[in-house]
């Protein structure tokens, strides 16, 4: 049943049938997975530092287990849509998922982040139009966000660069900067902020602040400090909008602890969830709400209807409900947390007097690299030296999986690399990913210093 | 947890149910075209897993197990940096089988994101060649393409839209050219020149439309006369045709996509649910080279995607499921035998006038309504004819889906019938005729209620309507009916041991089961389920139970409780002890069982005896194990027909009658008592006599 692509070692993407996101590239393919190894069918091997490439393979690749558990959890029947019946891995997962987010109630079960915070935008639409204040609809948000790939998701991102060939179909909402240390080490200026968009909107127009408790491709690692999220406690109890957390990326362990606003001094409203609740062995996200939105609902329009055809598949659910298993019994949420301080403090020690890296951040599992311009230490690295480039293809080269972001343009942020491996990575393999990358920066380094030493950039 | 209940009722669980009032029925097995619930229920899929994605039939193992296996091989990768031999395999496979022209394809994990990405495909494609004024969208006003809120502003039906408004973007909608406004398809072309001058045609990214359509006008496709004015207004304004093949892809009309039947080839195709066929979330977007070559020569990278584009799992599991349907050859089945089952579905329908037309392509086949009073018009929204007869059809064990009318007038109430592809002739079967069946009986009840000229509540001074459930021809309901009619109750008896039909318990304000010489643990009894099944769907509706006896046995049973054969009989006039004596006084009771329940969890246990529980409260339902009905004319006929247990049980009948009828009339005052504090407290009835007397 496999053809075309099994012999090949490499694939060059200009001549395939997929439209591929990199039309320049040659993608190695992959055979199989184990652990934090990937196999290429040209017998390469490559160590996965960022969990699959996306941060959701948590659980490293091929953990038979999750097969065994899942299959065992679904029952007998794979798919039914969820108009006609409910079933019981949906039931078992939702009340499992509400058991370790206390502060949540009810869950509606995706195959996907955007999926899930587009959920996420109706749900607090319809919370205020039920409660009779239909002129709440506008959100904000961190201008460098990213939320998914659809357009009301693209519409809460403030980046040039992502919205502007699709522009016109993009709501206005409203942005604020990122209280990143380079802008704003208090809090206070994205505090401030934000009292000019809900002024700007007018506090009874905008439905939802929205936003990553920790950032994760924008600004990977990255959390205001709490000063920013009491002052946005204290607006939403003043003016009566809903937070909204897109855990998609942080959600299910992956900054230590089951959920990361669990260690903020702010509970959301509503919190959606994704890439690790299925662990990269199903396509699954959720979206969860706290009791009082849900009564709004059920004594407003009673209804929470249109649905994505796998919402609450049998299927996909029964794969949650294993990867949630796997996760307790292996206390890898606990351990993220555990471990995650020594893990960071090895990276930053590995690339210190690199002139390009500026921050080393992170929480959990969830770490991040931001690169400087080499001249002095401080600025956002210049677009056209394409550091993130540089480090993904020389990390491949030296057989190492990382994701690198350049949002350079849009000026919130330099180029950055997302260092997130599985949360059962060994301390051994962990060495060998923090080793293996240092001597990526340190080529990457290398090139840029020379390149910007014979003017190869303005 | 839930091991034994029958459904989750509404608010119960943690689940954000589509609908928050209702109770859900929990599916637990499916083999091919048949499922099952957690009561045992079968039922027969014509909805192909109640979305049309189940194209090859639930439980098959290969499948399952292909999943399981590829999971322990990898599962998931991001294609920002890599590929894998799947997703090659399976787009060159996609590009093969799709309509001339197509050279590329992307995936996506649904039906929703396929069309966001046919969205933004035109965009591009438009910006790429120098035209970046061109975003707008033309689309059929009744269209349904996701629930993303760019798929949505694709819809032109407000009752979708719903509160969303502020988020859509201003597309534009032409109205359907179905037979009923625009035979000929010109209207429809002249609507689309309308729309394409208000925009300004330098401002059209695409025309975004389903090449036959699936839940928003079932199984209908315009006029080749429209696509072929179509097609040459394209070529005129230089915007692109965008088909979303989210149901119809991957054969479910007959063919890998309904495009290559039409007299149009579109320039970009969105796929989904059939590609995944239930066994895998995978969506795909398909490009004609044109479009490719054009958004490749100016745009070589691109950064929006989903986690699970591309990724080896779903896209093993689409490789698997095209291998399927081609080496079984199901696209040809369901081509050969799609017209013969439309016109199966045409006969069996034929004759009732509450069905206008039904039409469809392959194994898509629609049903649409009409007012029977002139054959013509919708039917009156209020009597929510599709989702009636999607309830009467589930009652029938067949699952279908009712589409409701849309409040532009473009679509009135109509049902899907969209089997899966391997179903047996067999199922096909029986399938259209429980359709016929679940159709005749709502059309019965509309006749009549449109003949009445009633409003869809009825009329609100009728008294109250209430449901006897009676099982055998000596235990009638006795004083319970004279009481219910002396409170000005509209009474109708249900002989579920004589009459073969379903009924629609929403439509009773109280059933009342009664007791039986069976017992309520006997699946053999013929006509069990299908009251196990009526008291679910009350119960699940908050329509009140009462249960006597063998009623009360069977409430439990369904409830998620266990009926079994008690250590104890009882035979007599017998006192219970109650914990609520206002509710149940402690008698005597007459009582008459051999068995005996435990109380469903959930329930509260009210009064019980020696022998075990005597009565119980589950939600606004109560269960008894006495006999409050039993009169002297009842326990004649019992003592004639079951004398023989009294015999075995060692009790004098003519003993027995005369104790009756000395404790008679205080029976009738007790049973009074506890009718009127069940209907009351518990049911939360307005008895309209009752509020006489009070007032």
């Amino acid at each position: 049943m496999t053809g075309s692509g099994d012999d090949l070692v490499t694939i060059e993407a200009a001549s395939t049938s997929v439209f591929h996101k990199c039309l320049d590239r040659v993608y190695p393919s992959i055979d199989r997975g184990e652990g934090v190894w990937l196999y290429t069918t040209g017998g390469g091997r490559i160590l996965d530092a960022v969990s699959g490439g996306a941060m959701t393979a948590g659980l490293g690749h091929g953990v038979g287990e999750i097969a065994d558990a899942a299959k065992a959890a679904m029952g007998d029947i794979a798919y039914y849509y969820a108009h006609h019946f409910t079933n019981r891995p949906q039931e078992r997962l939702a009340a499992r998922l509400v058991e370790i987010a206390p502060e949540m109630a009810k869950v509606r079960f995706l195959s996907g982040g955007s999926e899930a915070n587009e959920t996420a935008l109706r749900l607090a639409r319809q919370y205020h139009v039920d409660r009779g204040e239909g002129t709440r609809w506008r959100v904000i948000s961190p201008a460098q966000a990213y939320h998914g790939g659809t357009m009301a998701t693209v519409s809460l991102t403030g980046r040039p660069t992502f919205r502007a060939p699709l522009d016109p179909y993009l709501s206005e909402h409203l942005h604020i900067p990122p209280s990143t240390p380079r802008f704003d080490p208090t809090g206070e200026a994205a505090l401030d902020a934000l009292d000019e968009a809900i002024e700007q909107a007018g506090p009874e127009n905008v439905s939802a602040f929205f936003c990553e408790p920790v950032s994760g491709a924008s600004l990977p690692g990255y959390s205001p400090p709490d000063r920013f999220w009491e002052g946005l406690a204290e607006r939403r109890d003043r003016y009566g909008f809903l937070v909204c957390f897109d855990e998609v990326v942080t959600g299910m362990g992956r900054t230590g602890g089951w959920f990361a606003y669990q260690n903020l001094p702010i509970a959301p409203d509503i919190v959606t969830i994704g890439k690790m609740l299925g662990g990269g062995y199903m396509p699954l996200a959720a979206t969860m709400c706290r009791q009082p939105v849900y009564e709004v609902l059920a004594s407003g329009s009673k209804e929470f209807d249109l649905g994505h055809t796998w919402d609450g598949a049998p299927l996909s659910c029964a794969v949650g409900l294993a990867v949630l298993d796997y996760l307790e019994r292996h206390n890898l949420a606990g351990l993220a947390a555990e471990r995650g301080p020594a893990l960071l403090d090895r990276l930053r020690a590995a690339l210190e007097g690199y002139a390009i890296v500026g921050e080393v951040r992170g929480r959990g599992f969830l770490l991040g690299v931001e690169y400087v311009d080499p001249r002095d230490g401080v600025s956002i690295p210049p677009d056209s030296l394409g550091i993130a480039e540089l480090i993904d293809a020389c990390a491949l080269e030296n057989d190492l999986l990382v994701m690198s972001t350049h949002p350079n343009a849009d000026g919130f942020a330099g180029d950055q690399t997302v260092f997130a491996p599985a949360l059962t990575s060994t301390d051994e393999e962990l060495a060998e990913m923090i080793e293996r990358f240092a001597r990526v920066v340190g080529e990457v380094d290398r090139t840029v210093t020379d390149r910007l030493a014979n003017g190869g950039t303005t | 947890m839930q091991s034994k209940a029958p459904f989750v009722a509404p608010g119960a669980g943690a689940v954000l149910q589509l609908e928050l009032a209702r109770p859900y029925r929990i599916i637990v097995a499916g083999d091919g075209a048949r499922v099952e619930d957690s009561t045992g229920k079968r039922y027969l899929d014509a909805m192909s897993g109640g979305s049309m994605a189940a194209t090859l039939g639930h439980g098959r193992r290969d499948l399952i197990d292909l999943v399981w296996a590829q999971s322990r091989r990898v599962g998931y990768l991001d294609n920002n940096h890599l590929t894998n031999p799947w997703q090659e395999s399976l787009a060159a496979k996609l590009v093969d089988v799709a309509p001339p022209g197509f050279t590329r394809a992307r995936f996506v994990t649904g039906g929703s994101e396929a069309n966001e990405a046919a969205i933004r495909a035109a965009r591009m494609y438009h910006v790429a060649r120098g035209e970046p004024q061109r975003w707008q969208i033309i689309s059929p006003a009744q269209a349904y393409h996701g629930p993303t809120m760019q798929t949505l502003a694709l819809t032109g039906r407000p009752g979708l839209q719903g509160a969303f408004g502020p988020y859509l973007s201003r597309h534009r909608h032409i109205p359907p050219s179905t037979a009923r406004f625009d035979a000929t398809g010109q209207q429809a072309l002249d609507a689309l020149d309308e729309a394409i001058e208000q925009v300004g045609p330098e401002n059209v990214s695409a025309f975004f439309c389903e090449p036959v359509s699936a839940a928003s006008l079932p199984a209908y496709s315009p006029p080749a006369r429209f696509w072929e004015g179509l097609a040459e207004r394209r070529q005129r304004h230089g915007f692109l045709i965008c088909f979303d093949e989210v149901v119809t892809g991957i054969g479910r009309t007959g063919n890998w996509f309904a495009a290559n039947d039409l007299p149009i080839v579109p320039d970009v195709i969105a796929t989904a649910k059939g590609l995944g066929a239930g066994y895998t979330a995978i969506g795909a977007v398909l490009y004609r080279n044109h479009v490719y070559e054009a958004i490749a020569s100016a745009v070589r990278s691109f950064s929006l995607g989903h986690t699970w584009d591309g990724s080896p799992l779903p896209c093993a599991v689409g490789l698997a499921v095209l291998g399927v349907l081609e080496s079984e050859g199901w696209i040809d089945h369901v081509a050969a035998r799609g017209p013969s089952l439309r016109r199966e579905l045409e006969e069996a329908l034929s004759g009732n006038d509450l069905v206008g037309e039904v039409r469809g392509r392959g194994y898509l086949l629609g049903i649409d309504y009409v007012d029977p009073r002139d054959g013509r018009s919708f039917l009156p929204p209020e009597l929510g004819v599709a989702g009636r007869i999607e309830r009467a059809a589930a009652r029938h064990g067949l699952l279908v889906l009712g589409t409701m009318p849309t409040r532009d007038g473009f679509a009135g109430d109509q049902h899907l019938f969209a089997p899966p592809f391997p179903t047996p002739d067999g199922d096909l079967e029986e399938m259209v005729s429980r359709m016929a069946a679940a159709v005749e009986e709502v059309a019965a009840e509309v006749r009549d209620e449109l003949g009445s000229n009633l409003s869809a509540g009825g009329d609100p001074s009728a008294g109250l309507r209430v449901l006897i459930v009676q099982h055998e021809d000596p235990t009638p309901a006795g004083f319970v009916h004279e009481w219910l009619e002396d409170q000005g109750a509209d009474v109708e008896v249900y002989r579920i041991d004589l009459e073969d039909r379903c009924v629609d318990p929403t439509r009773y304000d109280l059933i009342v089961s009664l007791g039986s010489e069976l017992a309520a643990f006997d699946d053999s009894i013929l006509w069990i389920d299908r009251e196990k099944d009526l008291l679910v769907e009350a119960q699940g509706a908050d329509v009140p139970i009462l249960g006597l006896c063998f009623g009360g046995q069977l409430l439990a049973r369904v409830l998620g409780g266990d009926s079994y054969r008690g250590e104890l009989s009882e035979v007599g006039w017998l006192p219970v002890r109650s914990a609520n004596e206002d509710l149940v006084p402690p008698g005597p009771w007459f009582q008459w069982h051999f068995d005996t329940f435990s109380v469903p969890p959930g329930g509260e246990l009210i009064a019980d005896s020696e022998a075990g529980p005597q009565a119980f409260v589950v939600g606004r339902s109560l269960g008894v194990q006495f006999h409050p009905e039993v009169t002297n004319e009842i326990m004649d006929g019992w003592v004639e027909a079951y004398r023989h247990e009294l015999d075995d049980e060692g009790v004098d009948p003519d003993a027995l009658l005369e104790e009756t009828r000395r404790l008679e009339p205080r029976a009738r005052a007790v049973a009074a008592q506890l009718l009127e504090r069940y209907a009351e407290d518990i049911a939360g009835l307005a008895l309209p006599r009752l509020g006489q007397d009070r007032s």
